[in-house]
């Protein structure tokens, strides 16, 4: 049994609003960064939202455009963003459900990377914690983990130092790498 | 209940027989006595270490006091095939357990696929026994059905949970490697989930259990065929909690964490995901696969930190007979004992039924009753209020199944609260349509049967049993029965008609389907 660490399927949650939430609010976040990700990220919301009607979900005509504004989503890399795309684009079955669907190309992305220095340098600096809420085996399976986010969002991440408590800390990485508003 | 036969010709051949030697739960908690904690197929995307690139060295001295007297040995990552790695993290073992002169196992690497044949083929294979074993077999047999009929009727497990498939489901899903020490080998699974640290873990923590074995022989640990699932439970929780503490002092030093981090904590922070990965699931089927590796390191941390290694192996030639200690240190070392109910009269069957047996469930396993079956009506503090148990079955050619599975608190209290909302859910037919519920001083008599015409005479055997001699004697078969219960009175044992169920509002769903399900319904 691995311990409790956080959950692949929020990519999934952060999927599932995207296609519905709309959004108000403009990002700061979405004007500063590379055209590579910002293509990365509309082949991902591309994906997502025809999986999701191939799925026969009851899909908005805003989905992508929502999709392109979830703050989760402009916390990923690129590189992590790509993969999921592809696997969504590749994967033409649907037999277990769009959430399943979305949730094993989540999967996919989280292991495909290989830990990065500011993945590492995150983990470093939260080891404690993160040991003693069991969160991950070791160092560097911890930065494999985050490799799938972007320096900034590791940075935002990195201000739950400090925090011992599993819940808080929970809330921490929930509010500072998972929330999916804007 | 899955049911196996001693063979000492299986035993001798198979690293399984030990982990399915005995009938039983026993085979059922020794399948996980000497596995690793780990598999955990919901979440490997998460494990996905394998292919680090960061070069993560290991050469500085670690600095933590658990690690004292080996500072200098290996806690990093390697390639667990390797033999050189096998070496180095062997010796490491052998230093935090402080033996010298152990000898390192041999180790074998199998494919998912070999485990599952081998655990399957010991599933399904039959040993030649004599008569006299083929009558004990047969007894164990009704025994072990008896048992897993009334489990069911408990609410403790669904038709057919408990089938020797299941254990082997459990156990082929969850375990990532094991000692066994009919065979002093260990194997690792290969599968593609986990990465070299995980792996490197793994291993040392398999390591532990041989060296445990090579000082004071793991397999004597679990002979005992008369030994209860609480008793059991514990013991495993000695043999897994000391390997996982030892893997938890390495983890810490591969971490490269300079001071030693909150290690108690770090045991119990997750097992709400574990359950929640189980849940649903029986206890009696699950509770092995984290319970002696979570509450069973924290017991262990505890006497470690108090007495040292010393202490440690004191343990395992004493054995705590209940999990109870361990549920109840949730701040610091506790001294309680469990009491033992075998002295307790059992009530005289009614005519038709004979005894199949008796178990001790334990703390943990009311714990899970509760959660189950009465989960908005009590304060959930009530288990730790538990200081015994006993489970006796019953069954009959005709009459199927009877059970009666007495709980002792410590004060009249706790009793009286469990004892006023199993009442109240007897009326609902709960846990099964049969139930009922009695209570003697600080013991609560929970019984079930298998058929509707036995639920009276079981109740007033019951509360004869309870209230004295005389009572008893009019319940015994031939005797006066009465099929109705016996009148209340200050002295005699509460049986009275329940009051109307309150209403009681449902816990929300707090799955991640049931989530997602209200997502759904929110961005359509």
């Amino acid at each position: 049994m691995r311990s409790r660490r956080p959950r692949v399927t929020r990519w999934a949650t952060a999927g599932w609003l995207a296609l519905g939430l709309t959004v108000a609010a403009g990002c700061d976040q979405e004007s500063a960064e590379s055209e590579q990700v910002r293509e990365a990220r509309e082949a991902l919301c591309g994906a997502t939202c025809a999986a999701a009607v191939r799925c026969a979900e009851s899909v908005t005509s805003s989905c992508e455009s929502n999709c392109m504004q979830s703050s989760f989503l402009l916390r990923m890399t690129s590189d992590a963003l790509s993969v999921q795309a592809d696997c969504l684009a590749q994967t033409t079955s649907c037999d277990d459900g769009f959430a399943e669907l979305f949730d094993g190309c989540a999967n996919e992305a989280w292991l495909e990377f290989p830990a990065t220095e500011a993945s590492l340098q995150t983990c470093e600096l939260l080891a404690a914690p993160l040991f003693e809420c069991g969160w991950f085996d070791s160092l560097d399976q911890c930065a494999s983990y985050f490799a799938v986010f972007s320096a900034p969002a590791l940075q935002s991440w990195q201000s739950c130092e400090g925090i011992f408590d599993c819940e808080a800390l929970d809330l921490c990485a929930d509010a500072t790498l998972y929330d999916y508003g804007n | 209940m899955a049911t196996r036969t001693r063979s000492s010709t299986w035993l001798a051949h198979t690293p399984q027989t030990e982990l399915f030697g005995g009938a039983g739960w026993l085979g059922l908690l020794a399948v996980a006595l000497f596995a690793a904690c780990g598999g955990d197929g919901a979440e490997d995307g998460a494990d996905g270490d394998g292919d680090v690139s960061v070069e993560i060295t290991h050469d500085d001295a670690v600095r933590l006091s658990v690690f004292a007297g080996c500072e200098n040995e290996f806690h990093g990552s390697c390639d667990v095939v390797d033999a050189d790695c096998q070496n180095r993290v062997f010796a490491t073992a052998r230093c935090l357990r402080q033996q010298p002169d152990a000898v390192l196992p041999v180790v074998r690497v199998i494919s998912k696929e070999e485990l599952i044949a081998e655990v399957m083929s010991d599933s399904g294979e039959v040993s030649e026994v004599t008569d006299e074993e083929a009558i004990a077999q047969a007894a164990d047999e009704a025994a072990d059905e008896a048992l897993t009929r009334a489990l069911e009727l408990l609410g403790l497990a669904e038709p057919e949970e408990l089938s020797e498939e299941s254990y082997a489901e459990v156990f082929i899903s969850t375990v990532p490697a094991y000692y066994s020490s009919a065979t002093d080998m260990v194997t690792l699974v290969d599968d593609a989930s986990g990465g070299a640290s995980t792996k490197t873990l793994t291993l040392l923590h398999e390591f532990v259990h041989a060296l445990q074995d090579q000082d004071l022989s793991l397999a004597a640990l679990n002979r005992d065929e008369e030994m209860s699932f609480d008793q059991l439970l514990a013991a495993t929780s000695i043999v897994e909690g000391e390997a996982k503490m030892l893997e938890s002092f390495v983890a810490a030093a591969t971490w490269g964490l300079g001071q030693d981090p909150n290690f108690r904590k770090s045991y119990t922070t997750w097992v709400p995901s574990a359950e929640e990965r189980f849940a649903g699931q029986s206890p009696l089927l699950v509770t092995q696969r984290y319970f002696p590796y979570s509450y069973g390191a924290r017991f262990v941390f505890d006497v470690f930190v108090g007495q040292g290694h010393a202490g440690v192996r004191a343990l395992f030639e004493t054995p705590p007979t209940s999990v109870l200690p361990m549920l109840l240190n949730t701040v610091g070392p506790v001294d309680v004992q469990s009491e033992s109910l075998s002295e307790l009269p059992e009530p005289s069957a009614p005519i038709g039924f004979a005894q199949r047996g008796t178990e001790g469930l334990g703390p943990w396993v009311f714990t899970k009753f509760v959660e189950r079956v009465v989960p908005d009506a009590l304060d959930m503090s009530l288990p730790s209020h538990w200081r015994g148990d006993r489970l006796s079955t019953w069954s009959g050619d005709d009459e199927g199944v009877a059970a009666v599975w007495t709980l002792r608190f410590d004060t009249l209290a706790a009793a009286a609260e469990l004892f006023q909302s199993v009442r109240d859910l007897t009326l609902m037919g709960l846990p099964s349509p049969n139930a009922f519920c009695l209570q003697s001083g600080s013991d609560v008599m929970i019984g079930v049967t298998g058929s509707a015409s036995a639920r009276d005479p079981w109740a007033a055997a019951v509360a004869a049993a309870t209230s004295g001699s005389d009572a008893a004697a009019a319940a015994k078969p031939g005797g006066t029965r009465s099929a109705t219960p016996p009148t209340p009175s200050a002295e005699s044992p509460r049986f009275v008609p329940p009051n109307p169920p309150p209403r009681r509002s449902r816990p929300g769903s707090t799955s991640w389907r049931g989530k997602l399900a209200q997502l759904v319904q929110h961005v359509r």
